[in-house]
């Protein structure tokens, strides 16, 4: 999962970017809109965690208009406005949820997955996938009801290979997932990654599809 | 007992014009007395000088006492002729056989209220006395004093009611424009109406209007001061407790609980600094622009921020989905978070909360706890009191709930207790519906 923090605070976009990698998410943050839409234009994102009030502009403003654009990711707004009618602006501009500063992080992870599971058309947070289970808010994964331990960015490329039983998904798709746009991309990274969890679940369940990109097959045959 | 200004005015003109008519009567009265003594006098002299060329020639030597006899009639003037030893010599038939008691020397003389006037021959052998009837004088002043005296009987009720009405009528716009401000609440800045005000209330109007402008200006100054406030100091406290959940993955025994401590202080520091800052702009009139606000729509705002806790559900129930009531929309939104705050704040352990709104835009949030002693009840909606002193809180949230429900006409009730076995707290805002 690939989230974008746009907010001018720096010591506060650092500690949440910080604290979301560590929950398995990747984070770019941007510290001004315009670096926001640059990000925007370069990268895909699976959501966006954004302050109201930002040095070049007004984020509900950024906000209606990337949903013009035809933006359709979650978004969620960050405010120091505690006032209702602020809550209600975000709210009519497209976002999909807000938190009142200061907030527990615990909070903003707990309110992105709910989101983020609302646009994944996943009302609870267990989905089936073959064999195995996907606990999204926990962001676990389990198999016979065990938990298969996996780190942020292994975690990260099963969520976006299990978003669609049996769908192909590019390998770009899965560079940008793993991947923030500040960070050194090594050539055979993702397949370093993608070995890794083969070795934990069954490398039946990870298939390649030469030239196109990989395929999660939850309901493979187990080799042994 | 204060004094009406209408009922003022009203006594002070009756009583000026009943004073003036009155002592318009006396003046004339003194006018129509000098003149009718004027002219009584001057035919008294006259009637006189004429009568004596007449008795002189017609008395005899003799000198005995003659009697003019003459038919009967009311007779206003009546004279005798009266030697110089008070013998009486020619009297009219009004007269009386006796001789007038009057000093014989010529002058006027008034006697028991009748008026002489004694005119002598020039060899003073022989006085000429005229009188008056008696109280002729008195009674034609008297009379003449009547038929002016007479239409104020009329005059003075009807002048009486012609003030009442005009003063009623110059009153009217004092009335109303009294009526209109004391019909508002102490947070109405509105505008009066200037456009009915006659020429002398206007400048009073205009002021009262300029002066509303100006505090109106320094309240949401007040009001934008608070509110902006309360967005810069929290920022950088959201920066400094974010950054101690980052630390807290990184720590463990003392630290950890030295960086929870400090966390929870900020938190408590910046919840104690939302309250003073909301407190403010309650005082300084949140509620100042009543218009209609949907209860149900700021109940589930508010709502929301609080599903993600871990201690207590909140249920939210709703008689519909849209209820209108007269408020300020983020005022009504500091009532329910305020609530909201201290239902989760005091309610039992895993004891759920309702929050219930009904049709006829009455709130209420109802949670499980040990039932609030009646005698605490007055102290808990007082600035800084608290019911429970363990449990950590700023103790004005109920204060702010009880100013702005008056700023939005509505009343603030509390119920405890009001559940099964002396328990629970209910607090119910019935708002003005719309």
């Amino acid at each position: 999962m690939k989230l974008l923090v746009v907010e001018d605070q720096p010591s506060l976009l650092d500690a949440v970017g910080i604290y979301l990698k560590r929950h398995g998410f990747v984070v770019d943050g941007a510290l001004n809109l315009e670096l926001a839409r640059s990000y925007l234009r370069t990268s895909g994102y699976d959501g966006i965690l954004l302050d109201m009030a930002l040095p070049d502009g007004n984020g509900l403003d950024f906000l209606k208009e990337l949903r013009k654009g035809g933006l359709k990711i979650p978004v969620i707004v960050m405010t120091a406005r505690d006032q209702i009618s602020d809550r209600i602006q975000g709210l009519e501009a497209g976002a999909d949820d807000y938190v009142v500063k200061p907030f527990d992080l615990n909070e903003v992870l707990a309110r992105f997955n709910a989101v983020l599971r609302r646009y994944q058309g996943a009302a609870t947070p267990l989905v089936n996938v073959g064999v195995f289970e996907i606990d999204k808010s926990g962001q676990r994964l389990l198999r016979n009801g065990l938990e298969i331990v996996l780190t942020g960015k292994e975690w990260a490329l099963v969520e976006r290979l299990t978003r669609q039983q049996h769908a192909i998904v590019p390998k770009e798709d899965l560079e940008q997932a793993l991947f923030s746009i500040d960070s050194d991309i090594l050539s055979n990274s993702l397949e370093v990654h993608v070995s890794r969890i083969r070795k934990k679940i069954g490398k039946q369940h990870i298939q390649t599809v030469r030239g196109l990109g990989y395929r999660f097959i939850g309901d493979a045959v187990d080799e042994n | 007992m204060k004094t009406s200004i209408g009922k003022q005015l009203f006594v002070n003109l009756v009583l000026m014009l009943l004073v003036l008519w009155l002592g318009v009567i006396f003046a004339v009265a003194w006018v129509i007395r000098y003149e009718t003594n004027e002219v009584f006098d001057s035919s008294l002299q006259e009637t006189a000088q004429r009568i004596l060329p007449l008795a002189v020639m017609q008395l005899s030597p003799d000198r005995n006492e003659i009697f003019l006899e003459h038919s009967e009639h009311d007779e206003y003037l009546s004279y005798q002729v009266i030697g110089a030893k008070g013998e009486l010599l020619i009297r009219s038939g009004g007269a009386p056989k006796a001789a007038y008691r009057v000093p014989l020397a010529k002058g006027f003389y008034n006697i028991n209220n009748q008026v002489f006037y004694v005119e002598p021959s020039s060899d003073k052998r022989m006085f000429v006395v005229i009188a008056e009837s008696p109280g002729h004088r008195t009674s034609t002043l008297k009379d003449a004093l009547m038929y002016l005296g007479l239409p104020l009987i009329v005059l003075i009720p009807f002048t009486g009611l012609v003030v009442w009405w005009s003063v009623r009528n110059a009153q009217r716009s004092i009335t109303k424009l009294g009526r209109e401000l004391s019909s508002r609440n102490s947070y109405d800045l509105h505008p009066l109406s200037t456009v009915d005000l006659p020429k002398e209330l206007l400048a009073l109007g205009e002021s009262i209007n300029s002066l509303m402008l100006r505090l109106k200006h320094a309240l949401e100054s007040e009001r934008n001061f608070a509110t902006n406030s309360a967005h810069e100091l929290r920022t950088p406290i959201a920066a400094a407790m974010a950054q101690i959940d980052v630390l807290k993955d990184d720590l463990a025994g003392e630290h950890l609980r030295r960086a929870q401590d400090a966390k929870k202080m900020l938190s408590r520091l910046e919840s104690m600094t939302v309250k003073l800052l909301q407190l403010a702009r309650a005082e300084a009139g949140v509620a100042l622009n009543l218009e209609p606000v949907n209860l149900v729509t700021v109940a589930n705002v508010v709502f929301q921020e609080y599903k993600f806790n871990d201690v207590h559900a909140i249920r939210l129930v709703s008689d519909s989905k849209d209820v209108y009531v007269l408020g300020d929309i983020d005022a009504i939104g500091i009532v329910v978070q305020n609530l909201l705050e201290n239902a989760y704040k005091y309610a039992t352990q895993d004891a759920e909360i309702f929050l219930k709104i009904d049709a006829g835009g009455t709130l209420e949030i109802v949670n499980d706890c040990v039932a609030v002693p009646v005698e605490m009840l007055g102290a808990i909606r007082q600035r800084f009191g608290r019911a429970d002193q363990s449990k950590s809180g700023s103790g004005i949230g109920l204060a702010i709930v009880d100013t702005i429900v008056a700023q939005c006409h509505g009343k603030f009730e509390i119920e405890t207790p009001c559940l099964p076995n002396n328990r629970g707290f209910k607090a119910i805002v019935r708002f003005k519906k719309v």
